[in-house]
């Protein structure tokens, strides 16, 4: 009982005292603008938008070039000792081909804002 | 959610929502980042509440969910003792720092229970669903809080209730 009675008391108490304490002027800089928010947040979707239906694209490539690179390889293992040199020059096409593939693939996903 | 709703609620709840920040952190440095924060995930839900009734409390879900990240974040700086920043303002400035440093001394999650409860007014279940914790918990972690807070204002001589 004694317990109950002195939870109440501290319940009151601290509620007189938060609320003196929210009654106190804060000091404050300028609020954030809500135009920019706005249009933070707009550019933010845009690119969340972007992202979303590009993604089948991006994974459509990712598996391109593996596949080109996997491909040049066996290439050049497999044909490598009936006709070196053409094998050679195939297979470092398509692997220079997948590299340059995976470059631009990276070079063109958009940065977090 | 269009621009002129967004602008509606935003003038309605920016001045509560960032008191409550700045007060739980204890200072403006990180607060307004937060506060930023919050109104930009809330503009990139599929759909946010229009309802102003539900706006505020999700408001302060995020909020509350990105001052936990914050302080997980700076853990050891928090650790280093740092001195909370002064953010009051008025003609008796040196009460107020007073309670401030007072209730920087709480535990983060006790000032952010108290606030909501006190301030904020919210129901066991508004605070339950902004601090990410089971209801039936609310009532014994507000009133060990409690406990913490009256424990500080007695030994700061401030526990007969007074406060000048």
């Amino acid at each position: 009982m004694r317990k109950i009675i002195d939870g109440r008391d501290d319940e009151s108490r601290v509620d007189v005292w938060m609320k003196r304490l929210a009654a106190v002027p804060l000091e404050m800089p300028a609020r954030p603008n809500p135009a920019l928010l706005w249009w933070r947040a707009q550019a933010a979707r845009r690119r969340d938008e972007e992202q979303r239906t590009t993604l089948p694209i991006r994974i459509t490539e990712t598996i391109q070039v593996g596949l080109a690179t996997i491909g040049g390889l066996s290439l050049a293992a497999f044909a490598g000792s009936t006709r070196p040199v053409a094998a050679m020059l195939s297979a470092a096409l398509l692997v220079g081909a997948a590299a340059i593939a995976a470059w631009a693939n990276l070079a063109r996903t958009p940065s977090n804002f | 959610m269009d621009e002129r709703a967004f602008l509606d609620a935003y003038e309605q709840t920016i001045a509560p929502l960032r008191a409550y920040v700045i007060r739980a952190l204890g200072g403006v440095t990180h607060a307004d980042d937060i506060v930023q924060e919050t109104y930009l995930r809330l503009l990139r839900l599929p759909s946010p509440p229009r309802d102003p009734a539900k706006l505020r409390p999700y408001l302060f879900r995020i909020a509350s969910n990105l001052m936990i990240d914050h302080w997980r974040r700076h853990k050891h700086e928090s650790q280093a003792g740092q001195e909370p920043e002064p953010v009051s303002a008025g003609q008796n400035v040196a009460l107020a720092i007073d309670m401030e440093r007072l209730f920087q001394q709480l535990r983060p999650r006790d000032r952010q229970l108290l606030w909501l409860a006190h301030v904020e007014g919210a129901s066991h279940r508004e605070i339950a669903a902004a601090l990410g914790i089971a209801m039936t918990s609310i009532k014994v972690l507000l009133f060990r809080a409690r406990q913490r807070l009256t424990a500080l204002l007695e030994q700061s001589g401030r526990g007969s209730g007074e406060s000048t």
